[in-house]
């Protein structure tokens, strides 16, 4: 019977994800009427009632509003834009250069962004036409975009970390530490399939012309923004690093400078304040929307025991947990290819723990493999959102962005994800090294 | 039936600004003891509490109707925007009736869970005294509840709607 | 004692009573492995499977300290840990056991905590401490075992004179009672998960912490920790495996006799099991440079300092809970009575307190 009502709601949750209901309230939905199925209404009533206070009143969880606040103050300074025509123009006319600059920007966007869909779009918005103006083909401009764009999910801060945190109870800021290297591997690994590709598609590009129009910004202005923004990097990590304060508390000192910043660009006024805290309340309950429906989800799951179940069928494998790491990658590698990132996360790492916990595979180094997958499978097809993104701003058909980005995106995987299998340490010295 | 909607218009508003506020405040009062703790020596007491119990459910609950309504909520939409028009109109009536059912449900289970906070008057122990967090447990029902406003009107245009509604 | 009293007959009627139960420690706890493994796995094998268990670790199902209202809304049947020392405001007189003391163990007071459970000696309104706590909320419980002493420890102060207490020094507390101690002591306490202890304590965001010894390896602590006191106990933390008296009076007598009989078993062995643990725990600090300080060792206006402040926590504990219409004074005493009789030593202020 369990076995039935499991395979029944899960079907129903698919069914109500692809028919395009919210992915909070599918997870809602389908956690109310799986435990009521299981146990009736006095167990839906325990379940119900305390679910969505306890899992919000949670002080781990600020780091959601405070990074997003900090996002928010950048975004709103104009530091981004100032920085992407100081990319532009120190590149003068090197066609490989402004692609790569372009992944490092997306990088450092990444940096203040927790969605990988508003990075994409803005790159599509902002590099797209640049890259195409110094003779980058449609499909290779979008795709450097896109996958520039994806790394926001990756670098921190990044939505998928906090999550996976917050569902793995693991320590927030060691995440972020760890997922540095791999992120930086991932920008590598993105910017060699950039030239690689411009080496073969080089007989078109000499055919467009080269000429380099630098924007207009007084030098004075790049400066400020350079040192500002060194500044804030520094304070932020040497704080958290000399241990001034923890990383949760890293979003308030974080946002705090941020603004401070602004104040000295003078940027902040009433509107400023209300728009960055409009925007980022909307983000923020959207993402504990999901944690909510996520968590009435996930007891849904323990209670029918599917994890205990899935740990007797790979009973025979569990002696070789190299295997079984790499059966839940490929597994994750396809959920990842048709379904958004957070929701994946959300699903999965209650039913994956146990499991890791069972083959003594270790939480941090699992939860950056997996945001690895994660980030590459937001530019693999069929649902791939950094090229979605990219696609309806830039009118790029989505088809041609996605022949190019699956050959990054294996590319990527086959470099990024071998690497970090033979070698661990990529993920773990990092964080080792906070003492 | 303006008035209503006005009204519901005022309070979405009012709930998103109180969130943000809340955000802010989490912001300086994070702040002001790290300076505090490092300056001087001298923690701000009960911050941990007063972010945990207090300043996250006001951040979140206020403002879901908002949230709600903004559209900002992830969902798929590539495969239900590929079928009929007859098909994509069913699964709209047929989603915001689920999620009338699952809004009433968190509204309802709220209340009950904010009301036993009442009876127990339910408390937390700060700095080595109990300061009390039941009212706090009132944002959740009525966070829920304007989300289920929410989903009344959409269901109210959904039946007088021509074209497309955002589910 | 409880299955007396209550004398249920109604049992189940030949139909294996299942029992959902959650815990929110991981199963490598000592409570776990001291207790609750034993304890359901018995309990199951001794009805002969009439009793079974399905048992939920580290709060997959309800989180640490979220387990009364688990219980109430009929979320899980038992609570594995059921945290009443955190949960001052429901369980005013709970909080006792952690209040500070010179020497004892977690066997002395685990013996302490077994009379407690048990005692008939009125506390207020011609109630016992059991009645108060557990029968008014229409629970039946039983007590978790006992931690080993919480010691207190730094990761650079050697306690070498009173001035080294001061509110720089920022401790992790783990309870309101602790909170009361800091203050006592002229430190600051800071409230925080146990697990971000370690990350705190690595990048000197916190100066040291109260916590009972055989928990450290598990939290990585032997390895940060440099200076701990030994002989000077700041409390002990005991919890309560619970249901609700309709969830119990769906078992048979017989079957209530069982678990009665298992649960009192556990607590000592259990207690047992982390005593024995101190040792190693100690031992792998040591190995990695840290220090004990015996208590009668320390600069002797450190030791007044550390006692006249003990001293005061009890006041300060007992003028709290009387504030608030508690009988703070009475539960108070008999603890301490409980624990000299166990065999633990306390300051003399209050083995005199009436
Ligand atoms: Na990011
Ligand atoms: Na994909």
């Amino acid at each position: 019977m369990e076995n039935v009502i499991i395979i029944v709601s899960l079907i129903i949750f698919l069914y109500f994800l692809v028919m395009g209901q919210y992915i909070s309230s599918a997870m809602l939905f389908v956690g109310i009427i799986g435990i009521f199925w299981l146990g009736g209404i006095d167990l839906l009533n325990g379940f119900l009632r305390s679910e969505a206070f306890t899992r919000t009143a949670s002080y781990s969880l600020t780091t959601i509003p405070l990074y997003i606040l900090m996002a928010q103050f950048i975004m709103q300074a104009g530091i981004v834009k100032d920085l992407y025509s100081l990319m532009y123009t120190l590149s003068r006319g090197k066609p490989g250069a402004l692609g790569i600059m372009t992944i490092l920007l997306g990088g450092l966007l990444g940096g203040v962004s927790g969605s990988g869909t508003a990075t994409s779009a803005a790159l599509g918005q902002i590099a797209v036409p640049e890259l195409k103006k110094r003779g980058y083909p449609d499909h290779l401009a979008g795709t450097i975009a896109a996958s520039a764009g994806s790394l926001s999910a990756i670098i921190p801060p990044s939505v998928v970390l906090i999550l996976y945190g917050v569902v793995a109870q693991i320590s927030i800021g060691k995440l972020f530490t760890a997922a540095l290297i791999p992120g930086i591997l991932l920008m590598v690994s993105f910017s060699i399939m950039t030239l690689i590709y411009l080496h073969l598609n080089r007989h078109e590009m000499k055919e467009v012309s080269k000429e380099f129009v630098p924007d207009h910004v007084p030098v004075s202005r790049y400066l400020i923004v350079t040192i500002l923004g060194s500044a804030m990097g520094i304070s932020i990590f040497g704080g958290i690093y000399t241990g001034v304060f923890s990383p949760t508390e890293a979003g308030a000192v974080g946002a705090f400078i941020a603004l401070l910043i602004a104040l000295l660009l003078k940027k902040v006024n009433l509107e400023f304040i209300k728009s960055s805290l409009v925007e980022t309340t909307k983000i923020t309950v959207m993402a504990m929307f999901i944690v909510i429906g996520a968590s009435l989800f996930g007891r849904f799951i323990s209670l029918s025991l599917v994890p205990r179940k899935i740990i007797d069928l790979l009973g025979p494998l569990l002696d070789t947990p190299t295997l079984v790491i790499l059966i839940i990658m490929i597994f994750y590698f396809f959920l990842f290819m048709f379904i958004e990132g957070v929701a994946v996360i959300l699903m999965t790492v209650p039913i994956i723990t146990p499991i890791l916990d069972t083959i003594h595979a270790d939480p941090l180094w699992f939860g950056i493999m997996l945001t690895v997958v994660c980030t590459i499978g937001m530019i693999t097809p069929p649902v791939g959102i950094s090229v979605y993104a990219v696609g309806s701003v830039s009118n790029i058909s989505i088809e041609s962005l996605f022949r190019t980005s699956t050959v990054f995106a294996l590319g990527a995987s086959v470099v990024v994800i071998g690497l970090l299998i033979i070698y661990p340490e990529l993920v773990t010295w990092l964080p080792n090294q906070m003492k | 039936m303006k008035t209503i909607i006005k009204v519901n218009d005022f309070f979405r508003t009012f709930g998103v600004y109180i969130s943000g506020l809340a955000i802010f405040a989490m912001m300086w009062i994070i702040v002001i003891d790290v300076l505090m703790r490092n300056i001087f020596n001298k923690p701000l007491v009960g911050t941990y509490e007063i972010v945990q119990y207090y300043l996250m459910p006001l951040a979140i609950f206020p403002a879901l109707a908002f949230a709600y309504w903004s559209g900002v909520l992830p969902r798929l939409s590539e495969l239900i925007s590929k079928l009929p028009e007859g098909v994509q109109r069913f699964h709209r009536w047929l989603i915001l009736l689920v999620e009338l059912l699952v809004f009433t449900l968190m509204t309802y289970y709220g209340f009950l869970f904010a009301l036993s906070g009442l009876q127990e008057s339910m408390a937390i122990p700060v700095g080595g005294k109990l300061l009390l967090v039941w009212p706090v447990y009132f944002l959740v029902p009525i966070g829920f509840f304007f989300v289920l406003v929410e989903v009344i009107f959409r269901l109210m245009k959904q039946s007088s709607a021509k074209g497309e509604v955002n589910v | 004692g409880k299955s007396e009293s209550e004398g249920s007959t109604s049992g189940n009627g030949g139909k294996a009573l299942k029992l959902r139960a959650s815990s929110g420690v991981p199963d490598k706890h000592f409570w776990h492995r001291g207790m609750f493994e034993p304890l359901t796995t018995t309990v199951s094998e001794e009805t002969d499977g009439q009793v079974q268990f399905e048992v939920f670790t580290a709060g997959e199902l309800v989180g640490l300290g979220n387990e009364m209202d688990a219980l109430t809304s009929g979320s899980i049947d038992v609570a594995l840990t059921l945290m009443p020392p955190y949960d001052p405001q429901r369980f005013p007189y709970s909080e006792v056991v952690m209040l500070p003391l010179l020497e004892s163990d977690a066997i002395i007071a685990a013996e302490a905590m077994g009379k407690l459970m048990k005692s008939d000696q009125e506390i207020k309104d011609g109630k016992t401490y059991y009645e108060l706590e557990y029968t008014d909320k229409g629970l039946v419980a039983f007590s978790t075992p006992v931690t080993e002493p919480y010691l207190f420890s730094t990761t650079k102060h050697k306690f070498d004179n009173v001035g080294e207490f001061n509110k720089a020094i920022r401790v992790r507390t783990a309870s309101r009672v602790h909170e009361m101690l800091a203050k006592e002591l002229g430190i600051t306490g800071q409230s925080m998960p146990i697990t971000d202890a370690y990350d705190a304590l690595s990048r000197n965001a916190l100066d040291g912490i109260i916590y009972n010894s055989p928990d450290w390896i598990a939290f990585g602590l032997d390895e940060l920790i440099k200076y701990s006191i030994t002989g000077v106990n700041f409390g002990h933390f005991a919890g309560a495996t619970a249901m609700k008296e309709s969830t119990w009076n769906k078992m048979t007598e017989e079957q209530q006799n069982i678990f009665t009989e298992k649960a009192d078993e556990y607590l000592m062995t259990g207690s047992q099991l982390t005593n024995s643990e101190t040792e190693e725990n100690i031992a792998a600090n040591e190995a990695k440079g840290g220090e004990m300080l015996p208590f009668d060792q320390l600069n002797p206006e450190v030791q007044k300092h550390l006692e006249t402040a003990i001293v005061n926590v009890w006041k300060v504990w007992i003028d709290d809970l009387e504030s608030q219409g508690h009988a703070g004074k009475e539960i108070a005493l008999l603890w301490r009575d409980l624990l000299v009789e166990a065999g633990a030593q306390l300051p003399t202020e209050i083995l005199e307190l009436k």
